[in-house]
């Protein structure tokens, strides 16, 4: 069934604001929550520079940078998807199947180990995770194309067989670095907000604006696309250009999300096809699926940080027992 | 088939390594209904994407009011050509009414959603393809002919002068056949250049004014309807008799037979003139 749809500006403009009180909600749990507990108040008295310096310390440097992490990863990655979805009219294209995450994880961890990133890291390894995006995407574009077209059954085929190329590069670069350094890579492998600073918040910040502002842009034309290529050509879409700038979106923002959380799948791929059940235009899903995708990563680090408190479990596994059935039973109905 | 108002000047078109388009030179008047008759794999889908602009040709163009089509600015093209396939397939949930407002994004600047104005169009075109009721249903879930309805309203929502419609009553019930029928003949009567790939000669016969015959790629004969849809011609296209003649209704029918033999016995001469 087609959704009831939000058709007036007035009832986005609600579902919004809801969806936003719902991030600041999570936000100021996330910030409450952990091993020393405390009250609103105290959250409150710490984010204005009052009260005990060593509770403004935790909340100030540790809690609300990982908060604000958490955010920014799951918005990005749930644009990424909604994005690739409508590019490839495939409701399961996600940068976490398609091989994205993959790559670029590859590129973060090659740039470390080769020590090219230095002190300005945090704003680097985005750049480094999007050389790695970009040829994974190439990768599973080269493979899923079929006489003059995207496959849609062999883009996931092509994206899985990237996965394990990338998973074997990854083992590989584990492989010759220190114990330490694999342990913290392992770590942030599967998916964890836990390295989150002021410097990782402004530099997803920043690639992240850039991804959305080209996937905005792009916005009208994969309206278009949702009738086919064809068709959009006819409508005035220069398709090409399309699919060039909104791959390059798309693969900003996962790639800047892997590099400072590592990789997180599903979140690109469930939270869109809520989103548009509700929404149809694709700048209402680009603002949705960010805002749902924040409110869906910010409580899956919650349940991984609270789950086997004080131990802290994988972000990345929180995502995938809940996504991994659910792709099953999407694959099984629209493919 | 009176002056061109678009044009298709020595156009080939290769597949890979097979031409489907040789030297296709054809012209397009306003206020006309053509139909682009001929087998399978005959060209006709292909004439139409190269008027549309979708493939280019590998010689030859596409002239619009004597100017080439890739030379016009992309959105006034998108604006003044309405192109509907042959085949659609939604992958995502969309009602009726919200696919057939996309058919106004040639008519959207900057950043502007579709506004009033866009959708008052959109449900002039939903009621005119009699589609109005289905305009909040799911487009996956409606049937071929339903879907088919939608998608034509989503191009009269735009409100081109040239109309590209790919076999646009192939899966729709007879009344619906009409009335398409109907809304080529009132784009055609209000100066518009409809052009319709069809295997429906019945439907030919009744709302359009030109032909074109194609075979293999080529053109083996175009003009005004009545010259071209002979006995003879279909038989050299389709290697079956026809039998043309008016019904007591007062509308021109084709008989088509496998036998050519029989179809010759009891032959008229072609459509009244």
């Amino acid at each position: 069934m087609v959704g009831p749809g939000l058709a007036s500006g007035r009832a986005r403009a609600a579902a919004s604001g809801v969806l936003l009180c719902s991030v600041a909600l999570l936000v100021l749990t996330a910030v409450a929550h952990g091993t020393v507990p405390l009250s609103p108040s105290e959250v409150l008295d710490a984010l204005l520079g009052k009260g005990d310096p060593v509770t403004a310390a935790i909340v100030r440097d540790l809690r609300l940078p990982r908060a604000l992490l958490g955010v920014l990863v799951g918005g990005a990655l749930a644009a990424a998807g909604a994005s690739l979805q409508s590019l490839l009219q495939n409701p399961l294209a996600d940068p976490f199947l398609l091989g994205v995450s993959g790559g670029a994880a590859c590129g973060t961890l090659l740039a470390s180990v080769l020590g090219v990133l230095g002190t300005a890291g945090a704003f680097l390894s985005p750049l480094a995770a999007l050389a790695g995006a970009l040829l994974a995407v190439v990768v599973v574009g080269l493979g899923a194309y079929s006489q003059g077209t995207l496959d849609r059954g062999r883009l996931l085929l092509s994206g899985a067989i990237v996965n394990s190329l990338a998973s074997a590069v990854i083992l590989l670069l584990l492989s010759i670095g220190s114990p330490d350094t694999t342990r913290g890579f392992v770590f942030w492998m599967l998916g964890s907000l836990s390295s989150a600073s002021w410097e990782s918040v402004s530099s997803l910040a920043l690639y992240g604006g850039a991804g959305c502002t080209l996937l905005i842009f792009f916005s009208r034309a994969l309206d278009a696309f949702t009738l086919g290529e064809e068709t959009a050509h006819t409508l005035g879409i220069q398709v090409e250009q399309t699919k060039r700038c909104v791959y390059l979106g798309a693969s900003i923002l996962a790639a800047a999300a892997v590099a400072h959380a590592g990789i997180i799948g599903f979140v690109g791929l469930l939270v869109p096809q809520g989103v548009r059940l509700v929404v149809r235009d694709q700048r209402s899903v680009l603002v949705f699926s960010f805002l749902s995708g924040a409110v869906l990563l910010l409580s899956a680090d919650l349940i991984a940080r609270w789950l086997f408190s004080p131990n802290e479990i994988s972000i990345g596994a929180v995502t995938a027992l809940v996504g991994a059935p659910a792709f099953l039973y999407l694959m099984r109905r629209k493919v | 088939m009176g002056a061109a108002f678009l044009e298709l000047r020595g156009v080939s078109v290769d597949y890979e390594t097979s031409r489907v388009l040789d030297s296709v030179e054809l012209g397009f008047a306003r206020g006309r209904v053509t139909v682009l008759l001929g087998e399978n794999g005959s060209g006709k889908s292909t004439i139409l994407k190269v008027l549309a602009g979708i493939l280019r040709p590998k010689k030859g163009g596409v002239f619009l009011e004597g100017k080439p089509l890739e030379k016009l600015p992309r959105h006034e093209v998108a604006q003044r050509i309405g192109y509907l396939p042959q085949a659609f397939e939604p992958f995502f949930p969309a009602r009726a009414r919200e696919v057939v407002v996309l058919g106004r994004i040639p008519h959207l600047r900057g950043f502007a959603s579709a506004g009033p104005e866009d959708y008052r169009a959109a449900d002039e075109a939903l009621e005119e393809a009699d589609v109005l009721p289905l305009s909040c249903r799911n487009i996956q879930q409606l049937s071929g002919g339903e879907r088919q309805r939608v998608l034509l309203a989503r191009v009269l929502a735009g409100k081109p002068e040239i109309f590209l419609l790919d076999e646009p009553t192939s899966n729709l019930d007879p009344r619906h056949r009409l009335k398409v029928a109907s809304i080529m003949r009132r784009r055609a009567e209000a100066g518009g250049t409809v052009i319709v790939p069809t295997h429906e000669l019945d439907l030919a016969v009744q709302a359009a004014d030109d032909a074109v015959l194609l075979k293999s790629g080529r053109v083996l004969c175009a003009g005004p309807l009545k010259t071209i849809l002979t006995p003879a011609n279909l038989e050299a296209v389709f290697g079956v008799g026809a039998r043309l003649f008016t019904g007591p209704e007062g509308l021109a029918h084709v008989s088509l037979f496998l036998d050519t033999q029989k179809a010759r016995g009891e032959q008229e001469p072609g459509l009244p003139r």
